[in-house]
């Protein structure tokens, strides 16, 4: 099984913690974080970033980010307001926050630039998701607003001019503050469960653009977490249980619960104020506010861990991947001292957009998700050998040899013929001077007996 | 260790020494013939008779043999290779390459500097082109070996960095173009296995690569590898810089070559909004493409021709660098790219009609190779999808802007392919946002109309009609038009259009069309699509049919000289399926329409089809499943109201209780459902769409006879279970009935079970706050209007899931199942006497 790590976070400073989910040992703690509810997100896995509770209420945000492997922040950044949710996409290029007034900030990530930012809400975000597909950010607020944004058309200025909204669609069915919002597979066919403090949990389908399911719950819900596999859905309530709703599972009739809950978790514990999902579906996270981390088998509903992260409140808890550059005493070889130095942070995120037309360029890995050209691994020498051969060959045995060989007999016989010529013409010259110098002898010869 | 494994072990030395002393030619012996080595090369791999590896126990004298075996092995071969006679000579030099991929590490890493510096003296002394092929190719699988060896890093670099000058000095030298581009190849292996031992040498690869390059002998697969040398080289380097720089350089020069060739055909304010991109105003150029000695290089003959072949050329090198992976961030000039592509679509050679007679003859070249330059600028528009993913988003909308106005007027099948392609690659890349983008521009063009008629298919068996026979639709039809002659008629025409029209690029154009749409439908294709999924549907369902009409092809069975297009006229029909396939599985409005045709059709495919076909055909066959069996549960209320009448009385004892809003406000729903919406699941999925209106018809015949249910329901409760699905049914009868809230007339069962709710738990309230309308749960909802009105629509969606949606069947056994179990809830609850007690219509009060 791939190692999956778990990540708390709460509004006391009281850092980050991480653990091995499935081995419980505890990873380096960073700290210094007193992190926003939604408000710790790890980056394409490659560092963390949290946006921070600020005491007084007029200051500007901060968003911090902590390398894996190293304990201190090492970036800190300030918003020209205060971030409560912070999301980024897969593929770690963009952070997107949502402010206490309202606004959604967009920064691309490796130059920190501030791209867009946007109203979005009348009153202050309370958490922001990315649909399965990167292409779609869900966002709820305090006013009870649940909107859906593309992407594309955020930055398409045109088309900003032309439409009277931004959003793709807005569910204002809540009446009361979103508290949590998740959303599983299927672009434009996924649905998205959002929580509300109303106590209730609503179902929504992207493609219809409807509300298609809603649940009454006995307390007030705070967190939501999907099962994978979109089966049912966990839904942490204030009075310290988890219940079980169903999504795609058949509701039995139970007599204990209200429509749709088909059961719940639960030990006397205090408000459960974050849930997180394992990969595999079984393992569930609860985080609640006596500082415990409590992780469940959800199949045999009992618990099998709990991991202790502060006194004050959990608010933040995230399952993921184990990243590659955490730990690096644990990682030994030649590739060590890359390991040692992690990723390199990008610089602090910008306060405003800038104006100017400097979007010109853009910083990226270029290719870095297909490793290596498949060309390289591959030895030739045989290959061309046999190729060679085939040339060779066919140069062997076609009738263009024997054209070949026929032009060369030819060409030996012509050859022939003019060295006959040669010879011939060689011994009339011969016997022309011959017969020449003879003749003058004899003309001398004469003279002198003349003389 | 076994027997087999014994005699393999003794056999290897022997087999080898037999293959030296009766196959290798040694120096007495003349070269005999070359099958011999065929012979040699496929044993030695076959049987890795150089790994001399051994297996843990293996006695003494068997290691001994096969090291002296392959001892004898590497004699003979360096003495070949030292030979005077050519053949022989060549044949030794090919065989020490295959030693160096073959043997083992050990005898690798000991011997291998000698064998370099044996092959190193043939490329640096003039000899016969085979033999410096040879020698360049056994020296590339020499360093690609070397390479994977870590420790001998350094040694590695020292000894590529002695191959640059001579390799350089063969691409120099004017030889043949077959040892060029093995010279090539082993400058690209050097650069990638060594990338620090060409840095010194930077410039001067640069320069001898760009030569090359521009010069005009270079034929295509050798400019294939010189562009990917080319944008290999800044990883020489590896820092961030010369990546940048390299990709400035060669802009520039595009852009240089695009002023000489677009002179008088493009307006001057696009080529200085590139020039501004490229080089922003008081920034200093960087030095030219391969330095100062390339800018000399001007061939005066058909300069036209040496320019659009120089410009593509370029444009493949910055595909190059935009799909290699590079191994630090990198900044790239994005929008001076995306102008660049623009600049080059947008000249048009129709735009210069108007003065066509004064075009030179220059001019007129160029525009002759217009589709050319676009194709390349296409290309370079699709590497920059592939390499930047989703940091374009900032530039998509602009993209698809220009992109669009250019389809509308591109004519060329090429050409519409390609864009068909970019499409496809920012559907599947940049995810659903883009669909409301892309949605009019693929499904609102023509290239499969065409298709729409009857008669625009092959007839009489495919495998024996010709190629044109074949693919002969080329007729201009409007959708859906009906076609007056008669199919012989029909087919006569086609018969005499044949010689004229027909290639396979119009079918390879509507396979492209095809995969567009496909894409359109996996990403986005419930997404906004209500306008164009009712044209798209019938559609691609016709286009399937069509195309399978006559019997599915055989690849294998085809004739050899109709291969090709038997083979693209394959692939038209898998296009079609899939995105036939797409269209039924991609969740529309209601039922799929055309499921009952699409099932025959996957299921005749996958009896009668090729191997492709009939593996697509029944992994289609099992992804429709979830549409014609029952097995999946929709996401629909149940109906366990009682027992949320319980747990509601657990929790809320005071009687002030959401539940019961909910109920009432779900019952209020109910009435105010308009009854059309209402269709039973269950009819819906026993039969087709076209008799859906007959249901409707049907269902309110039953709830007209009001008066059979009415007596059944109020009679006993085990009259009901009798008859489940008339109660069933009827269930959409209280929407007729105006009656208020202490409506009593709950002849179905849904609503028998809300009016139970509603009257027990809240009955207090009754009195104290009047009508239940009115209530107001415990203060966590400030309008219970808007509660009701959320619950409206959460029922009026169950309502069309259950009407419309063809995912939401249960099977008949489920449903009677639940209602059997109702009713035994029902019998149970001691309120219904109640109920039924308070009906006014009730023939029992």
């Amino acid at each position: 099984m791939e190692a999956e790590i778990v990540l708390a976070s709460s509004p006391t400073d009281a850092g980050i913690s991480c653990w091995d989910l499935h081995s419980g040992a505890e990873h380096l703690r960073h700290r210094t974080c007193s992190a926003t509810p939604h408000g710790l997100v790890s980056v394409a896995n490659n560092f963390l970033a949290s946006s921070q509770l600020r005491d007084s209420k007029n200051a500007a945000g901060s968003i911090f980010y902590w390398s894996w492997n190293k304990p201190q922040v090492e970036v800190k950044s300030f918003p020209s307001e205060v971030i409560n949710p912070l999301v980024a996409n897969s593929e770690g290029t963009y952070i997107i926050g949502g402010g206490v007034s309202g606004h959604l900030f967009l920064w691309e990530v490796a130059t920190g630039k501030l791209l867009k930012k946007w109203h979005a809400h009348y009153r202050a975000v309370t958490c922001l998701v990315f649909g399965d597909d990167q292409s779609l950010l869900i966002s709820g607020a305090e006013d009870g607003c649940v909107r859906i944004w593309s992407l594309i058309s955020i930055f398409d200025d045109m088309r900003r001019e032309k439409s009277k909204h931004l959003y793709e669609y807005s569910f204002s069915d809540h009446s009361l503050k979103v508290t949590d919002i998740v959303t599983g597979y299927g672009g434009c066919n996924a649905i998205i469960v959002s929580a509300s403090e109303d106590r209730t949990c609503k179902v929504w389908s992207i493609s219809k653009g409807k509300c298609i399911r809603n649940i009454v719950f006995p307390s007030v819900i705070d967190a939501v977490a999907m099962d994978p596999g979109e089966h049912v859905f966990y839904a942490g309530a204030r009075n310290g249980k988890i219940y079980i709703a169903a999504l795609n599972a058949q509701c039995p009739p139970t007599k204990n619960y209200a429509l749709h809950i088909i059961g719940s978790l639960s030990e006397r514990s205090k408000a459960i104020t974050c849930l997180a999902s394992s990969m595999d579906g079984i393992h569930l996270v609860s985080g609640s506010e006596d500082g415990m981390i409590r992780v469940w088998d959800t199949t045999k509903r009992n618990i099998i861990r709990i991991f202790r992260h502060a006194k004050g409140p959990i608010n933040n808890i995230l399952i993921l991947r184990q990243p590659p550059h955490l730990n690096p005493s644990s990682t030994s070889g030649q590739s060590s001292s890359a390991k040692k130095h992690g990723y390199p942070l990008p610089p602090p995120l910008g306060k405003y957009t800038d104006s100017s037309d400097e979007n010109t360029e853009i910083k990226a890995f270029i290719g870095s998700r297909t490793p290596n050209y498949v060309q390289d691994a591959s030895y030739r020498s045989s290959w061309t050998m046999m190729n060679q051969i085939k040339e060779l060959r066919q140069q062997g045995s076609s009738a263009a040899s024997e054209l070949e060989m026929e032009r060369l007999k030819f060409d030996s016989s012509r050859s022939m013929q003019m060295i006959q010529q040669w010879k011939k013409k060689y011994e009339n010259l011969y016997q022309y001077c011959v017969g020449e110098l003879l003749e003058r002898e004899q003309v001398e010869n004469v003279q002198k007996r003349q003389k | 260790m076994s027997g087999t494994e014994i005699e393999c072990q003794n056999t290897k030395p022997l087999l080898l020494k037999s293959l030296l002393q009766y196959y290798i030619p040694d120096l007495k012996r003349p070269f005999g013939n070359p099958l011999d080595l065929v012979y040699v090369l496929d044993s030695l791999q076959t049987h890795h008779l150089l790994s001399e590896s051994t297996k843990p126990n293996t006695p003494q004298d068997v290691i001994d043999a096969s090291t002296s075996a392959v001892d004898s092995w590497l004699k003979r071969v360096l003495a070949l290779a030292s030979c005077t006679m050519p053949d022989k000579c060549w044949a030794g030099i090919c065989l020490l390459g295959v030693t160096c991929q073959e043997c083992s590490s050990e005898r690798f890493l000991a011997s291998y500097s000698d064998w370099f510096n044996k092959l190193i003296n043939y490329i640096q002394s003039p000899t016969d082109t085979l033999i410096l092929k040879a020698a360049c190719v056994s020296l590339s699988d020499l360093i690609k070996r070397l390479a994977r060896y870590p420790n001998e890093k350094k040694d590695g670099n020292s000894q590529a960095t002695k191959l640059i000058q001579p390799v350089l000095k063969l691409l120099n030298k004017d030889s043949s173009e077959v040892v060029w581009e093995e010279a090539i190849c082993l400058l690209s292996t050097i650069i990638t296995a060594f990338p620090s031992s060409v840095q010194r040498h930077y410039d001067t690869v640069e320069a001898a690569v760009v030569l090359k390059l521009m010069s005009e002998k270079s034929s295509e697969s050798l400019s294939k590898k010189l562009f990917f040398v080319l944008s290999l080289l800044p990883k020489s380097r590896g820092d961030s810089e010369s990546w940048t720089i390299m990709m400035q350089k060669i802009l520039i020069s595009i852009d240089n070559h695009l002023k000489d060739a677009f002179e008088s055909l493009e307006e001057g304010s696009k080529r200085d909004e590139v020039k501004n991109l490229l080089l922003p105003p008081g920034k200093e150029p960087p030095p030219p493409l391969g330095g100062k000695v390339v800018q000399g290089v001007h061939l005066m003959q058909r300069p036209a021709l040496l320019l659009i072949s120089r410009i593509s050329t370029l444009i493949g090198c910055c595909c190059q660098l935009l799909t290699n992976s590079y191994p630090v961030q990198v900044s790239v000039p994005v929008r001076a790219l995306i102008a660049l592509v623009e600049r080059v679509l947008m000249v048009d050679g129709s735009s210069s009609h108007g003065f066509l007679p004064c075009l030179s003859t220059m001019e007129l070249t160029i525009c002759s190779q217009l589709p050319l330059l676009h194709l390349y600028s296409l290309e370079l528009l699709s590497s920059m999808i592939q390499g930047l993913g989703s940091l374009l988003l900032p530039h998509v909308a602009d993209i698809i802007r220009f992109l669009t106005v250019y389809f509308k007027g591109c004519e060329l099948p090429e050409l519409r392919i390609k864009v068909y392609s970019i499409y496809k690659e920012l559907l599947q890349s940049m995810g659903v946002g883009i669909v409301v983008y892309l949605a009019e521009v693929i499904t609102g063009n023509e290239d499969l109309g065409s298709f729409d008629s009857k008669d625009g298919m092959p007839s009489s068996n495919v495998n024996t009609v010709s190629a044109e026979a074949l693919l002969r639709p080329h007729q201009k039809k409007r959708k859906h038009a009906v076609t007056t002659a008669p199919a012989s008629q029909q087919s006569d025409r086609d018969v005499l259009d044949v010689g004229l029209s027909l290639n396979l690029t119009t079918v390879s154009l509507k396979i492209a069309a095809l995969e567009a749409l496909e894409a359109l439908l996996i990403v986005g294709g419930s997404f906004r699509s209500k306008d164009w999924r009712s044209n798209i549907d019938p559609l691609l369902a016709k286009v399937a049919i069509n195309a399978c009409k006559d019997g599915f092809l055989k690849e294998d069975q085809s004739s050899f000289h109709l291969v090709e297009s038997s083979s693209t006229w394959a692939c038209f029909q898998l296009a079609a399926l899939r995105a036939f396939l797409a269209s039924l599985v991609s969740p529309g409005f209601g039922r799929p329409r055309y499921l009952a045709q699409g099932l025959e059709l996957l299921c005749r495919g996958s009896r009668e089809g090729g191997a492709r076909i009939a593996e697509f055909c029944a992994h289609s066959l099992m992804t429709l499943e979830v549409l014609y069996h029952p097995k999946s549960l929709p996401l629909v209320d149940s109906h366990n109201y009682d027992a949320n009448r319980e747990f509601a009385d657990k929790m809320f004892p005071s009687g002030l209780a959401q539940n019961p809003v909910y109920h009432s406000s779900k019952l209020e729903k109910v009435q105010n459902e308009p009854f059309s919406d209402f269709v039973d699941p269950l009819q819906s999925f026993l039969q087709t769409d076209d008799e859906m209106e007959n249901t409707q018809a049907d269902v309110r015949n039953i709830n007209g006879s009001e008066e059979a249910c009415k007596v059944s329901f109020s009679g006993n409760h085990a009259e009901i279970s009798k008859l489940p699905f008339s109660k069933y049914n009827d269930s959409g009868s209280a929407g007729q009935d105006d009656t208020k809230l202490e409506i009593s007339d709950a002849r179905g069962s849904a609503a028998a079970s809300v009016k139970m709710i509603v009257t027990e738990p809240s009955g207090v309230d009754y009195t104290s706050k009047g009508p239940p309308t009115a209530l107001v749960s415990e203060g966590n909802i400030q309008n219970d209007d808007s509660l009701c009105l959320r619950n409206d629509m959460e029922i009026e969606n169950n309502v069309n899931d259950h009407a419309s949606n063809g995912m939401a069947e249960k099977s008949l056994v489920d449903k009677s199942k639940e209602f059997g179990f109702e009713m035994d809830n029902q019998s149970d609850v001691d309120s219904i006497p109640d109920i039924v007690d308070g009906d006014p219509d009730s023939d029992s009060d």
